[in-house]
């Protein structure tokens, strides 16, 4: 158990920050909005693997991939150095960003799942939602607008029958 | 209670709109009734609407596609031979459960289009015979609306008024009346003011595709069930009908069922009515083989499970510069344009298509581009292109006739089964050539009205998978045995004491939300055999 993290019941503690990681990019913070990794999305991810087993395969490919991918990278750009295994943690943002783009065009379907899941983990957590304004539908629902204008009716009205006898 | 084993007056399977509707008339007749039912009841506090991952169970435990909910009482789909998915829900009150409650009529011109428009085939009735059992529905169900659209013929008044004028509405009739289209306040199956009991008035909360948890939108668990309960009819959950049995003349003779427990039992009937709706009831009769029906039940024609019409439906999306709030009321909207329904040659296609008027749901749903069809970017622009969109875009959904092709079918897959190891319904379908020019004409419409109505952008995807809500045509009824499986009665040709009462029955689809057409025929079918049902049954 000592290398998952304390939150988390499926993903690893190393797997839990690369993956906060990413959602710091996919949203990163902005103004008063949080950024994803940061607003505690790995760990809500790490739930829905818990609920959702069929989601763990395409996850773990796509944290896979990016760490691949930011290896690649990290050589590229030290080329003439000796090769050590360099991750997406060590990485710059706009290097982060250039990783994410290679793996999002290289493997559209693992990507989509990671950016699908992070947006619903963010788009779902109570702080981000009251930033944001949003209380759920009910019990209140939305205030009643005015009652419709028939006269609003008067120029289709005008028209006639539109309909074909039969 | 009588044992489920007693012989009843009448069985039917699936306890849906339909089901639903006619457990309740049947009941009334004086019929000993008994429903049984695959799914449960919806425990009310189920609903997710009033915890901050609402949005969520759009994707889990309340999503519309059976593949991706998977709960234990739903059936698996094969989708892999169709570009439209079959959406459904499995419980009392079927896909009424999550439907959006738009409840158009057809038009006495989709009773006969193979007449008017040289297509497909007429339908063994007419609008006018339905048009009283349309009423009854109306009256039973509960309606907000507004009776005198030119664009149809008169009804009575709608039981409670129209959904009231939003920004959203405002927005859209600039844009229609500067076109000059028709437009109407639609008949919708949601009440906006007291109606029936235990339920509310709509308070505008928005997903109604999530159910309803206040009971205003007229799902048949929240109608014709306590209705129907009270009238005696036994309504059994959790028993998922394995086959229709029959005896040795060949009458059907009750089914076959798995009970919650995993047990097997088995119920006797003079009468069986199938009620499983369009993708549910061929898939029963085509697993419902035995040695007098070799190729399925009721399927001398071999047309059970072809002519499998959808509605294929696109969205086109505006956003606009000022705030829209589109997320306020219900999903479903209250306007429709019929400007375009009848055939007009010279647009490329025959038959037609409506508008309807569509809103916009919670943050989740503008990021993963449910309505707006395209997902907002993530990166640095995310936050700024959300705004943009959040509260700022309306979506139309144009949604055409499909016609029936042999084709476009239900059939039963080879290997795949439910939890119950009965097999499961592949689906293999096509969009028609005709189909694919009416839905360019349609999408191009569509962003008139967004364009007239003032939105800056406007975003339209050519035709959208998740769409599969209305499931029709598979077992359809005409006065010819070779080219129907059942009369204009919803009696099976082949099986006289059988009947279908779904979407299955319809021999064309019109371009409108079938669930009223679906009822009225339920009621229809059902005065018949009330009235006939010593002779039907004996
Ligand atoms: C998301 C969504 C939105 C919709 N919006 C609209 C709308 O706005 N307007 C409109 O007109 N229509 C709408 N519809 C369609 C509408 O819900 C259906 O037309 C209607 O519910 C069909 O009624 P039915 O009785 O034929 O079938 P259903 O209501 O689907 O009921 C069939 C029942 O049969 C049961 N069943 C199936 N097989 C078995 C078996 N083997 N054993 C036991 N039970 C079985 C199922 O569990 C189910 O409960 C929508 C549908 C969806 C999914």
């Amino acid at each position: 158990m000592s290398e998952q993290h304390q939150d988390c019941e499926i993903l690893a503690a190393h797997q839990v920050a690369l993956l906060a990681a990413i959602q710091n990019r996919l949203i990163p913070s902005q103004d008063e909005m949080p950024g994803a990794g940061d607003a505690g999305c790995a760990q809500t991810v790490d739930r829905f693997l818990k609920e959702r087993p069929a989601l763990r395969r395409p996850i773990f490919a796509a944290l896979n991939a990016v760490e691949a991918a930011a290896g690649e990278c990290a050589q590229a750009s030290a080329a003439d150095e000796a090769s050590t295994h360099v991750g997406f943690l060590a990485l710059a943002d706009t290097e982060r960003d250039a990783v994410l783009r290679a793996v999002e065009a290289a493997q559209p379907d693992l990507f989509r799942t990671l950016v699908n899941q992070t947006y619903s983990a963010y788009y779902t957590n109570p702080a981000v939602l009251l930033i944001l304004g949003w209380n759920p539908p009910q019990p209140e629902g939305h205030p009643t607008p005015p009652p419709f204008d028939e006269a609003l009716l008067e120029n289709v009205k005008q028209r006639g029958k539109l309909w074909r006898d039969a | 209670m009588a044992p489920t084993n007693a012989m009843a007056d009448v069985l039917i399977i699936g306890a849906g709109a339909s089901g639903a509707a006619a457990a309740w008339s049947l009941a009334s007749g004086g019929l000993d009734v008994v429903c049984l039912e695959q799914g449960d009841w919806v425990d009310p506090t189920d609903y997710p609407h009033s915890s901050p991952d609402w949005e969520l169970h759009r994707q889990t435990d309340f999503a519309k596609d059976p593949n991706v909910r998977q709960r234990p009482e739903d059936y698996p789909l094969n989708n892999d031979d169709t570009p439209i998915v079959p959406l459904m829900f499995n419980a009392v009150g079927g896909s009424t459960i999550h439907w959006s409650g738009h409840f158009p009529r057809f038009r006495p011109s989709d009773f006969r289009v193979k007449t008017l428009d040289g297509v497909a085939d007429d339908w063994p009735i007419t609008y006018w015979d339905l048009a009283p059992y349309y009423e009854q529905n109306d009256a039973n169900v509960g309606v907000s609306g507004l009776s005198g659209d030119p664009a149809n013929p008169e009804r009575t008044p709608r039981q409670t008024p129209p959904l009231g004028l939003d920004t959203a509405t405002k927005t859209y009739i600039r844009g229609l009346e500067e076109l000059g289209w028709h437009w109407w306040p639609t008949d919708n199956a949601i009440i906006t003011a007291p109606f029936g009991e235990g339920r509310q008035a709509c308070n505008y909360c928005g997903p109604c595709d999530m159910g309803c948890p206040i009971g205003a939108i007229s799902s048949a668990h929240v109608t014709y069930w306590p209705a129907a309960l009270a009238q005696g009819v036994r309504l059994i959950t959790r028993a998922r009908v394995r086959e229709v049995t029959v005896d040795r003349r060949g009458r059907a003779s009750g089914a076959v069922y798995y009970t919650a427990d995993g047990g097997i039992d088995q119920l006797h009937a003079r009468v069986v009515i199938v009620a499983c709706n369009g993708v549910g009831t061929p898939r029963l009769l085509l697993n419902s083989v035995s040695s007098l029906f070799p190729h399925g039940l009721a399927n001398s024609s071999g047309l059970v499970g072809t002519n499998l019409m959808f509605h294929p439906v696109t969205f086109v999306t505006g956003v606009f510069s000022d705030p829209i709030n589109g997320y306020v009321g219900p999903l479903g909207m209250v306007l429709h344009s019929q400007e375009f329904y009848e055939t007009d040659t010279g647009r490329g296609y025959v038959r037609g298509f409506q508008i309807q008027m569509g809103r916009e749901s919670g943050p989740l749903s503008t990021a993963l581009g449910n309505f707006p069809g395209e997902k907002v970017p993530w990166g640095a622009d995310h936050h700024r292109v959300q705004r943009e969109l959040s509260a700022h875009t309306l979506t139309a959904a144009v949604m055409i006739e499909d016609l029936p092709e042999a084709h476009n079918r239900v059939e039963i897959d080879a290997t795949l089964t439910d939890s119950s190891g009965i097999p499961a319904p592949r689906i293999v379908y096509e969009v028609s050539e005709n189909s694919r020019r009416c839905l360019d004409y349609a999408i191009a419409r569509g962003r008139d009205l967004l364009d007239a109505a003032g939105a800056t952008q406007i975003i339209g995807q050519p035709i959208t998978r998740e769409t599969g809500w209305h499931l029709m045509g598979t077992a359809r009824m005409g006065d010819d045995p070779a080219n129907s499986v059942v009369n204009g009665h919803g009696q099976a040709h082949d099986v006289p004491n059988l009947f279908i009462i779904d979407g299955s029955l319809f021999v064309t689809s019109a371009a409108v939300n079938p669930t009223s057409t679906i009822q009225a025929l339920a009621l229809y079918v059902s005065d018949w055999l009330k009235q006939n049902f010593r002779d039907v049954a004996s």
